[in-house]
């Protein structure tokens, strides 16, 4: 972090020293750090008084002879060594000091000295986020945090990931942290039109007393990411980056038959389909086909479709940033362009970001600035389940091909071209008594036999397209009032601004059935508007000051006022001209009558709603000589959502720390750089939950009988109030030898009050009702290492990792029925939540080929009796192991950075695969090579059940619950830095670099992706790899 | 420190922001407000309206029973019902627990509202029909209840369901006797006969006509058969101030499938576009691929009469080999309005008071009449006369009876209650045409089986202390 402290400190003890050597050379260089030049560093020759400090671009002059080591220092820095060899040019780079105990770290409404830090406060800097090739922000947390687990459903550019800090905490309310970028709340599931690069660091705010602060929306955690900015007193810097790169498919962890196979396996097997009939489609067989015909259909087509479906999506990205800075403002601004294409047709995401930030500290007393993005981003979906309009079993989502494709099936037209319609196998087109091509059948096009085809159409005739404008403002100010006591405040805005427009092209095969298979006229298109602007404003009075130097003391009241209106509008038009498609030039009269209804009549909609929230907290903080340290927070907050006197919500944090180094005992310890104990105990609230409404007994407004309007009555728990997370943390930071350094920490987390979308008694005519029910518990340790295992000037190998382990736990229920929730996992007092509660598979009886089941005892049983029989199995879609680590390697220039991340302890029900060993569905779909070894006789031995035992997927058993814990290569980096002077005087450094995204991953899990944010697979866009060459010039 | 005042002054200043904390939804009103008037009342009603339908009685009778096979374009679709896996998480029952409460608790609301609302003179006439939909509302569902998940309804002392006629926000009800729901019953449909308007004739709506038929179906269920007589003969003869209603001829019967007759029509229930078209059921209602077809013991059962072609779709089954193929379309919800497979629900027709009839006096052993009661339905559907059966016991006059029923009502929601009523009295349960059947697919439904019963749905059971789940679920 740097911060204007560190240039005023600089100055006051830099100081220049004499030189009175004979024999020696004058040395030039330049000291610079990740950011560029350093101003102000100091430049001594080791054991002597000779020094100097760096002009303002970075520059030094120094006399020393040949052998001679220089040590160079600078606040916040590590000490750089280096030996004066043969030329007469020593560069410099400085890397950050963790353990200086300057260092500062971001924390809520500030920064603070990370020695001070008294919470539990992970940083992710910069180099971890920037030039990554992912769009979103979130995702790239990934790995970078112990106790931050961040899954992502959907592999479409852009997509935002689910993030969880130390487990979940909530049922039913909003379970991702809070997002806050410089100073401004913004929406935690949108990040996909802001530039990552733009990003200093991001601060994960853990424990209560650090959350605290955002009390009324921090009970999931805190993620402070703060922005770039310039350097006061410094010269203009100007870096142009760029990446160049492409996505490939994630390798299949299962195998489909091929045409041979299946067909076959039909004819013997099965005694259905092509292989056992000759009938497929619209071509009637006159039976079983004999081997030779399999071959020639094999022959003629084999088709593996995961290679027609999945494409190399390329990725573009160029940015040009430029800072700069006087001694009175500081800027920072840059300009970025980024496209993505993902790995199938119609996904991707083009952006252009745009940011610009400004501080200015025109007097001793008063600063001010302000932080501006405005981005417009434009993303193309393909069907996707994330994408929340489909199931993934929709025959057009072409990722469901790859796994029902049938494999006879050619993808291409006699001409080559891809076949976008069908065949006659396929039923898209009849066969004429002669067996030629007959007319087009609009109905069997849709259905399942021309899945393939259906898939391909839709992704080139049909759209899905979000245009977003998002921008995120804030402007501050501060002024010293008095001495020591400071007034201030900020106004932020998140703004977002997305027009989506889907249309469904009159000619495409879903257009044929749209608005409905007997009107004239086809096709749909729908435009919706959606405005989601957040206001947040706050102001504050700080009194600090220090007594007796050692007596640091300060106390600050806040109050903030949020504000959220959310605006929803759009139509849906039915029937229109092809040749004007995207216009309202398109559509035909709504009013027109078809057979005396209105199959035109478009679909409206306007919506609005809107969030208010008010806090009123206070801060104490107070450190004794660096060594003890405390702080004290207590807030009100009242939520719009709730009504009357459960509006407000009182929470209050305590913590403190005591740094241990600092002791008198240990001052001769050499061995110990830093050992820091840390704990707090707080309180935070939640009040993220259902609507904005969710206190309201509403009566909605809607279609009614006979198309009549209607009104509707809703319940409402009119008692609904604030949900509270309580949490206990007790931390360690150590440095060690110079070379280890890390933090341990243990906690106990418990929220009271849950939201809980609670069952009543259906006779009351409604099924559930959102009310504060029961408490859950997540207990937990975290450990964050960093050891330098190589430091000589040469070379330098660091090794680091952290993991996490949390413990979930539901520890009561309020008396409600112990298992709550009818679908695969079901709430259940003593158990985690996300637990799966489900009858166990037994296997295969060799006997006759029927599905195994457990009792509620452990003996086997033919009979599936969900009800008797489902047990808790322990097991979670929720990992319970968490973290990442890797390595860092350089020489010289050269560098080598890997990042692995991890999850264990993970299940998920792969429905997906369960559609490949189902019998029932294998006369259009393709079925799994396992299948191939199904039961068939007396006495096989198989975990396929006979062919009879159709539809049996999707019993809430445990035959499809499968191990999800991976290990994946998420990110590995080469680099090289080319020292600019050497290709011309303007540049100050050349970086190139190979990075590979996802590129090896070790799971048992049978999909293409064990990541996923659901508790089920259904045919999902898995996150592919990527590998992509990047670029950076600084001038 | 006056700065100091000025700025705290500034900062509690942002503390009037609490009016601000007042957001009242924009998109809907709350109960407080939202019935002060009668056309309140009134869309209050149509929402009642709404929420009875007869599809999941419908989906349960059909997919459970020998009506449907699995289609050619299934792609998992109701296999589980289809294999008879039922038990308390099923959702399709639990459908219908839940639709008709949610029906009943809507009626009470509006019952509830109305009463702190004083019509103007103008307005009596459509206060008073408000609260009489309401009333029939009340009594139809918990008549669909009792029918569905009570073990037996001609045990009047035996368990029935939950008889709800207050406004029940969080009590744990208990099941009512037969008895106790059939008064409920009784004295609902007599309330809506009190209020009902006297011009009152739309058939989407209650009439007299459909409440006397109701008050014929709750007696005939309950085993009053002599009272269930007097009210299925007031509307099959008019008598007692009513006239009679006729069976449909040939064509008004292909007609009012097409919702373009209603001859025979008591009481409709009204789909437009704007809902799940009621083909659904059985069709990707898009696409027209059929997840389930009529099974082959329908169309083995064919009568040779115009319920053939209302039953079975000859032409589009050709497309797909038809019958040789094991291709069989359901066509019962041809589609009106431009629309495939949209149509009306016809929750009452004539013919199934007259079978009523028919099974009232199989009952009270009247062979004779009986058998009359049968070949009226088969005269008009042949529009001819038919030769009269002769019933020498209830046994042989119930199998005449449920195999005229199987052709007459099919897809109409009756399939699996008529077996249920009539499985000790046939002596067989559900048994399928075995081209219909195997592997997971049962191709029988013994007599006894717990599964003539729908279970209490789980969420119920999980939240109802008072709640008694049927026997061996």
């Amino acid at each position: 972090m740097r911060s204007k402290f560190k240039w005023i400190f600089t100055l006051l003890v830099a100081f220049t020293m004499q030189f009175s050597f004979a024999q020696q050379k004058t040395v030039t260089g330049v000291v610079s750090d990740a950011m560029g030049p350093l101003a102000g560093a100091n430049v001594v020759v080791k054991g002597t008084t000779n020094g100097t400090t760096t002009d303002f671009d970075g520059n030094y002059t120094i006399q020393a002879k040949q052998g001679d080591v220089l040590e160079v220092t600078y606040t916040g820095m590590k000490k750089a060594t280096v030996t004066v060899g043969a030329s007469n040019v020593v560069n410099v780079t400085m890397q950050e000091d963790i353990l200086t105990g300057n260092e500062v770290v971001v924390v809520a409404y500030g920064a603070e000295k990370k020695s001070n830090v008294t919470s539990a406060v992970s940083v992710v800097k910069a180099e971890s986020i920037e030039q990554v090739p992912i769009a979103s922000l979130d995702q790239v947390l990934q790995g970078n945090v112990a106790g931050l687990q961040m899954a992502v459903g959907s592999g479409q550019p852009g997509q935002s990931g689910t993030i969880r800090i130390r487990g979940t905490s909530t049922i039913n309310g909003n379970g991702e942290p809070l997002f806050i970028i410089d100073g401004v709340p913004v929406d935690e599931d949108n990040f996909r039109s802001l530039n990552s690069n733009d990003i200093e660091n991001v601060s994960v705010l853990k424990d209560a007393s650090a959350a605290a602060l955002y009390g009324s929306r921090g009970a999931s955690g805190v993620v402070i990411v703060t922005t770039k900015k310039g350097k006061f007193n410094s010269g203009l810097k100007v870096q142009y980056r760029s990446l160049y790169g492409v996505s490939l498919k994630p390798e299949a962890q299962f195998e489909v038959m091929n045409t041979r196979q299946y067909l076959t396996w039909q004819r013997d097997v099965l005694g259905s389909g092509y292989g056992a009939t000759g009938t497929s489609g619209s071509v009637t067989g006159t039976g079983p086909l004999s081997d030779a015909e399999i071959n020639a259909i094999a022959g003629f087509a084999n088709t593996n479709w995961a290679d027609i479906f999945f494409r190399e999506g390329t990725t573009k990205s160029h940015e040009i940033n430029l800072s700069t800075g006087s001694e009175k403002a500081r800027s920072y601004t840059s300009i970025g362009y980024f496209e993505q294409e993902g790995i199938t047709q119609r996904s991707d995401l083009k952006r252009f970001t745009f940011r610009t930030n400004y501080d200015a500290k025109p007097t001793e007393k008063f600063h001010y600035g302000y932080n501006l993005t405005f981005n417009y981003s434009t993303n193309n979906f393909t069907i996707d389940r994330a994408r929340g309009v489909t199931t993934g079993g929709d025959l057009d989502n072409p990722f469901i091909v790859p796994y029902i494709g049938m494999p006879y099936q050619s993808p291409y037209n006699p001409d080559g071209s891809l076949n976008l319609i069908g065949t006659q196998l396929s039923g898209a087109y009849g066969t004429n008594p002669d067996g030629t091509q007959g007319a087009y059948n609009i109905s069997n096009a849709n259905g399942f036999q021309n899945t393939p085809y259906l898939a391909l159409n839709t992704n080139a005739f049909n759209q899905d397209l979000e245009e977003e404008i998002k921008a995120v403002a804030q402007l501050n100010a501060d002024y010293e009032i008095i001495k020591n006591v400071k007034v201030g405040g900020a106004f932020g805005l998140d703004y977002t601004n997305i027009t989506s427009t889907s249309i469904t092209d009159p000619r495409s095969i879903r257009g044929g059935i749209t608005p409905s298979q007997t009107s004239v006229l086809k096709g749909s298109q729908f435009e919706g508007f959606y405005r989601d602007a957040n206001f947040n404003i706050n102001s504050f009075v700080t009194y600090a000051n220090t007594f007796k130097e050692k007596h640091d003391l300060e106390i600050s009241a806040f109050t903030e006022y949020y504000y959220n209106n959310i605006q929803n509008s759009g139509f849906e038009a039915y029937g229109l001209n092809p040749a004007l498609l995207g216009s309202g030039a398109a559509f035909v009269d709504p009013s027109v009558l078809e057979a005396g209804a209105a199959p035109y009549a478009p679909f409206l909609s306007s919506t609005e709603s809107e969030l208010g929230l008010f806090s009123y907290f206070g801060v104490a903080k107070y450190d004794y000589d660096n060594r003890y340290g405390i702080q004290l927070s207590a807030r009100r907050d009242a939520s719009s959502r709730f009504l009357d006197e459960n509006r407000w919500g009182t929470f209050f944090s305590v913590s403190g720390k005591w740094n241990i180094h600092n002791e008198k005992f240990l001052e001769n310890v050499e061995s110990i750089d830093e050992l820091k104990l840390r704990a707090s105990y707080g309180s935070v609230g939640n009040q993220g939950v259902g609507g904005f409404y969710v206190g309201y007994e509403t009566v909605g407004s809607g279609n009614g009988y006979n198309g009549q309007q209607a009104y509707f009555p809703a319940v409402a728990d009119k008692n609904l109030k604030w949900e509270t997370t309580t949490q206990l943390n007790v931390g360690l930071d150590f440095g060690l030898f110079d070379r280890l350094t890390g933090s341990v920490d243990v906690y106990d987390k418990n929220t009271t009050d849950l939201f809980l979308a609670t069952q009543i008694p259906f006779t009351t005519g409604f099924g559930s009702v959102t009310k504060n029910i029961g408490e859950m518990s997540n207990k937990g340790i975290e450990l964050t290492l960093s050891y330098d295992v190589v430091k000589t000037d040469d070379w330098k190998v660091n090794i680091n990792g952290n993991a996490a382990y949390n413990k979930n736990e539901i520890t009561q229920l309020d008396g409600l029925s112990d298992f709550q929730g009818t679908g695969s996992t079901r709430l259940t007092v003593g158990e985690q939540f996300g637990s799966y509660s489900l009858v166990r598979w037994a296997g295969v009886d060799p006997a006759n080929g029927q599905p195994l089941y457990l009792d509620a005892n452990g003996n086997v049983t033919n009979v599936y009796n969900l009800a008797a029989n489902r047990v808790n199995t322990g097991k979670s879609f929720i990992p319970k192991y968490t973290g990442g680590f890797g390595a860092n390697i350089s020489y010289k220039n050269l560098s080598l950075s890997s990042l692995f991340v991890f999850a264990a302890e993970q299940y998920r029900i792969n429905s997906s695969f369960g559609i490949l060993e189902d019998n029932g569905l294998a006369g259009f779909a393709n079925q799994s090579v396992t299948v191939l070894n199904q039961w068939q006789n007396p006495g096989d031995v198989s975990a396929v059940p006979g062919v009879n035992y159709t539809g049996i997927r999707t019993r809430l058993d445990t035959r499809y619950l499968e191990d999800a814990s991976y290990l994946r290569l998420r990110n590995v980096t080469l680099a090289y830095t080319l020292d600019g002077q050497k290709l011309n005087k303007a540049i100050s450094s050349v970086r190139f670099y190979l990075q590979a995204q996802n590129m090896l991953t070790w799971t048992k899990y049978r999909g293409f992706d064990p990541e996923s944010n659901q508790a089920s697979n259904f045919f999902d866009y898995p996150t592919p790899r990527q590998f992509t060459f990047g670029l950076d010039i600084n001038l | 420190m006056k700065r100091l005042i000025l700025s705290m002054a500034l900062l509690l200043s942002l503390a009037s922001c609490d009016e601000a904390l007042d957001r009242l939804p924009n998109d809907s009103l709350t109960s407080e407000t939202a019935y002060s008037s009668v056309s309140d009342l009134q869309l209050g009603l149509n929402g009642v309206m709404i929420s009875y339908s007869t599809l999941n009685t419908i989906t349960v009778n059909s997919i459970l029973t020998d009506e449907v096979k699995i289609g050619l374009d299934n792609g998992g679709q109701q296999v589980s019902l289809y294999n008879m896996i039922l038990d308390p998480q099923e959702g399709n029952s639990a459908g219908i627990w839940n639709s008709r409460y949610v029906a009943i608790n809507r009626a009470n609301r509006i019952i509830a509202a109305a009463a702190g609302i004083t019509p103007a003179a103008n307005e009596v006439n459509q206060y008073n029909n408000i609260l009489a939909q309401c009333y029939f509302i009340r009594a139809l569902s918990h008549l669909d209840l009792m029918n569905h998940y009570s073990p037996n309804t001609m045990d009047l002392t035996g368990i029935a369901v939950p008889y709800i006629d207050f406004v029940n926000t969080s009590t744990q009800l208990p099941r009512n006797t037969v008895a106790e729901v059939r008064d409920g019953i009784l004295a609902s449909l007599q309330l809506a006969d009190d209020f009902l308007p006297a011009s009152s004739s739309d058939i989407y709506f209650a009439t007299a006509k459909a409440i006397e038929f109701t008050r014929a179906k709750v007696k005939f269920l309950t085993g009053d058969y002599t009272g269930a007589l007097v009210h299925a003969d007031n509307l099959i003869l008019g008598q007692n101030g009513f006239t009679a209603t006729p069976l449909a001829n040939a064509t008004q019967y292909v007609n009012m499938f097409a919702d373009t007759d209603n001859t025979e029509i008591i009481f409709k229930r009204r789909r437009t576009q704007l809902e799940g078209f009621i083909g659904g059921v059985w069709y990707f209602t898009g696409t027209g691929g059929a997840f389930l077809e009529m099974s082959n013991k329908v169309y083995n059962s064919l009568p040779g009469d115009v319920r053939d072609g209302v039953l079975f779709d000859a032409v589009g089954s050709a497309a797909q080999g038809g019958p040789a193929n094991n291709f069989h379309l359901i066509n019962k919800y041809p589609g009106s309005s431009g629309f495939l497979f949209l149509n009306d629900e016809k929750v009452m027709r004539m013919s199934e008071l007259v079978l009523i009839k028919a099974e009232c006096h199989a009952r009270l052993s009247q062979w004779t009449d009986a058998a009359d009661a049968v070949k009226a339905i088969r005269d008009a559907r042949s529009g001819a006369s038919t030769p009269v059966d002769v019933y020498a016991n209830l046994q042989q006059a119930a199998n005449a009876i449920l195999a005229e029923r199987f052709v007459e009502l099919a897809y109409e929601g009756h399939r699996y209650v008529d077996i249920k009523r009539l499985r000790n009295v046939t002596n067989v349960g559900i048994v399928r045409d075995p081209a219909d059947c195997g592997g997971a697919a049962p191709c029988e439904l013994g007599v006894s089986d717990r599964r003539f019963t729908l279970p209490i749905p789980q969420a119920e059971m999980d939240t109802n202390a008072n709640m008694l789940q049927n026997d061996d679920y």
